[in-house]
């Protein structure tokens, strides 16, 4: 199935030239892997597929569900209920405990709080499967390694569920061994019949970890 | 989202308790300033009740009340007790009670009166004065004591005492040659006749007798009552008369009448509004303190506003992660206004904890300043209206920045 679809997307700041994004798609259980070079438009194109960006020109699909004439409302909605997000760095809300942060990916989702039981013991297993104990689930993010947090950003983001996976790259802040480690606790901890995966990295040793590549070009400013 | 709004709060405790500290201080300060005033006001009002008018020498109407009802200041003259007789005739009055002030005893004000006054005065209302403990003075040497007087003094029915000549504790020389025995104790009013000591007009004429311009001239030691003339008992002067007329209607013409009576210099004044001239006085400083007090709120909220302002660029972080797990701009705005309810809310609550112990404290000062014991309630509908605009304030200065957050949280990209 097709999660995400983008075809003829393009994005104009104003008093800058136009990105021009190429078309790809995103389906159940595949990883892609999104690279470029700084100003390719790496983290616009991400901006416009988590709906924070409006999209000016060509379309963006999302579970079938076009991001065209939709409501900011809607795209907030879409995100909430179908994507999870991990960030490059500073993932998680320094004073609320592990648990508790992870606890935010289904906060604002009723869609996403339907697939789960029991919060907290998805909680637990998740965090079992990323290595994280009951103790680093109780602390306070602050006090949690940048790998202990990168692990809590995914157990929020693949709490509930939701179908598409968005990391902005999660590995730059970990030496080669522990970025490693990460990407199998991450591919180990997805459900490949439902879930897929679109990450940016610069590491070109993750290449290979992946089903797909898709390069962005430098674009003039 | 309140949970996530407290837990912010908590991690910034120092910025947010000193602004709740100053929201409090304030809020105190504006319902302590409002809740004695009324406390006090109420206290006066309910002080003298059933007396239509007072009469006394020509005066100010406040000043005569105060110091008969309330004991404040010094009679600075007496009238005659022909013009009291002859007042007390008129067809419009239906009882007249002559008071003389002038003693104490170790610190209490001493109301020579006649028995009259226990049945005629009242007080919060129409609440009769009540004894407690004994009855009313019927010869020269007893004596009623106010609850308060009996409370501290730990004086009961049968304990002498002597009274004092002149006002204030330590001051005067005392009528040690003839003793008081106290016959009744009354129950406490919450009025200065608590803290009053109460005697017969003859009683109180006796022990002046050998007195002259403050000082003794003779002792009552060597005399015998028996010898004494007919008259000699009745006093020539007293303070001021208590006043009940038949009907309210003609009060206004009779207060003419006693100010152009020929005989003397008299005035006649209606407690209620000698004492509502008093609170326009005392309501005008009122009103400044309150202003000012209100001047401290704003500062305080615009403190809150500062607060929210200066965090926005810090929590730009914890924004964006709420953005990326779905939270719309309108619930980081909310989030931003809960946080500026939670301040208000508690706030309030610690004002209203801190005003009760405020007034708790305050009510003894009032109590020994102006013989009233003010009653005061947790919450009235007016502060709870003051307490509920002060929150809804805050609520209203966290708009600004909840707008800033809103528009940033618009302009601004998840991933960059």
């Amino acid at each position: 199935m097709v999660i995400l679809d983008i075809k003829g997307l393009e994005h104009r700041y104003p008093g800058r030239d136009t990105i021009a994004f190429p078309d790809f798609n995103v389906s159940s259980g595949e990883r892609v892997l999104l690279v470029g070079p700084s100003g390719a438009g790496k983290s616009t194109l991400l901006n416009l597929i988590t709906g924070v960006l409006p999209v000016q020109t060509g379309s963006i699909c999302l579970l079938a569900q076009s991001y065209r004439g939709a409501l900011r409302k809607g795209l907030d909605r879409l995100r909430a209920d179908h994507m999870g997000v991990i960030f490059q760095t500073l993932n998680l809300i320094p004073y609320l405990s592990a648990e508790a942060n992870a606890g935010l990916g289904v906060r604002f989702s009723k869609t996403r709080q339907k697939h789960i039981v029991n919060l907290e013991s998805e909680i637990a297993r998740l965090g079992q499967t990323l290595g994280l104990s009951a103790t680093h689930l109780q602390a306070k993010a602050k006090d949690l390694s940048i790998g202990q947090q990168q692990r809590v950003a995914v157990i929020r983001a693949l709490l509930g569920t939701p179908e598409l996976i968005i990391a902005d790259e999660p590995t730059s802040a970990l030496d080669p061994q522990s970025t490693d480690a990460f990407i199998d606790e991450l591919f180990t901890s997805l459900d490949t019949t439902t879930q897929g995966v679109l990450m940016v990295s610069h590491d070109p040793s993750l290449r290979e970890r992946f089903d797909r590549v898709i390069e962005l070009e430098a674009t003039p400013t | 989202m309140m949970t996530l709004a407290l837990a912010s709060l908590r991690a910034r405790a120092l910025p947010v308790i000193l602004v709740i500290v100053a929201l409090t201080a304030s809020l105190v300060l504006l319902l302590s300033i409002d809740r004695i005033q009324k406390a006090t006001e109420n206290g006066f009002t309910q002080s003298i009740s059933g007396v239509d008018l007072i009469i006394g020498p020509r005066s100010g109407g406040i000043e005569l009340v105060l110091y008969t009802g309330f004991h404040l200041g010094r009679p600075t003259n007496n009238i005659t007790m022909q013009t009291v007789e002859a007042v007390s005739k008129r067809p419009e009055i239906d009882w007249l009670v002559p008071i003389a002030l002038g003693d104490s005893h170790r610190g209490h004000r001493v109301i020579a009166t006649t028995v009259d006054y226990f049945a005629h005065v009242r007080y919060a209302g129409d609440r009769p004065l009540a004894f407690a403990e004994g009855k009313p003075f019927a010869d020269l040497n007893e004596v009623v004591l106010g609850a308060r007087v009996a409370e501290k003094l730990g004086y009961t029915l049968g304990t002498e005492l002597y009274l004092t000549h002149g006002s204030g504790q330590g001051l005067g020389k005392t009528h040690d040659d003839f003793t008081f025995t106290v016959t009744g104790i009354l129950e406490p009013t919450g009025t200065p006749n608590d803290s009053a000591v109460f005697v017969g007009l003859d009683g109180y004429e006796l022990i002046h007798l050998g007195w002259q311009s403050g000082s003794r001239v003779f002792s009552l030691d060597n005399l015998d009552l028996n010898q004494l003339p007919p008259d000699a008992l009745t006093p020539k002067t007293v303070t001021a008369a208590y006043v009940g007329l038949k009907s309210k209607l003609g009060i206004f013409q009779l207060m003419r009448d006693l100010a152009a009576y020929p005989e003397e210099a008299i005035s006649a004044v209606i407690p209620g509004v000698a004492l509502a001239e008093l609170w326009s006085i005392v309501g005008m400083v009122d009103r400044v303190f309150q202003f000012l007090s209100g001047m401290i709120i704003v500062i305080a909220l615009i403190g809150l506003i500062t607060m929210t302002l200066t965090g926005l660029d810090a929590r730009t972080r914890e924004m964006t992660i709420l953005r990326a797990v779905g939270a719309t701009p309108l619930h980081l705005a909310s989030w931003v206004m809960l946080e500026a309810l939670a301040i208000g809310v508690l706030s309030s609550l610690a004002a209203l904890g801190v005003l009760t112990a405020v007034t708790a404290l305050a009510s003894e000062p009032l109590t020994e300043a102006l013989g009233i014991i003010p009653e005061i309630a947790f919450l009235t509908s007016s502060e709870a209206i003051t307490l509920s605009a002060v929150i809804f304030a805050g609520l209203l200065s966290s708009l600004w920045p909840a707008i800033m957050v809103y528009r940033r949280s618009l302009q601004q990209g998840l991933l960059d």
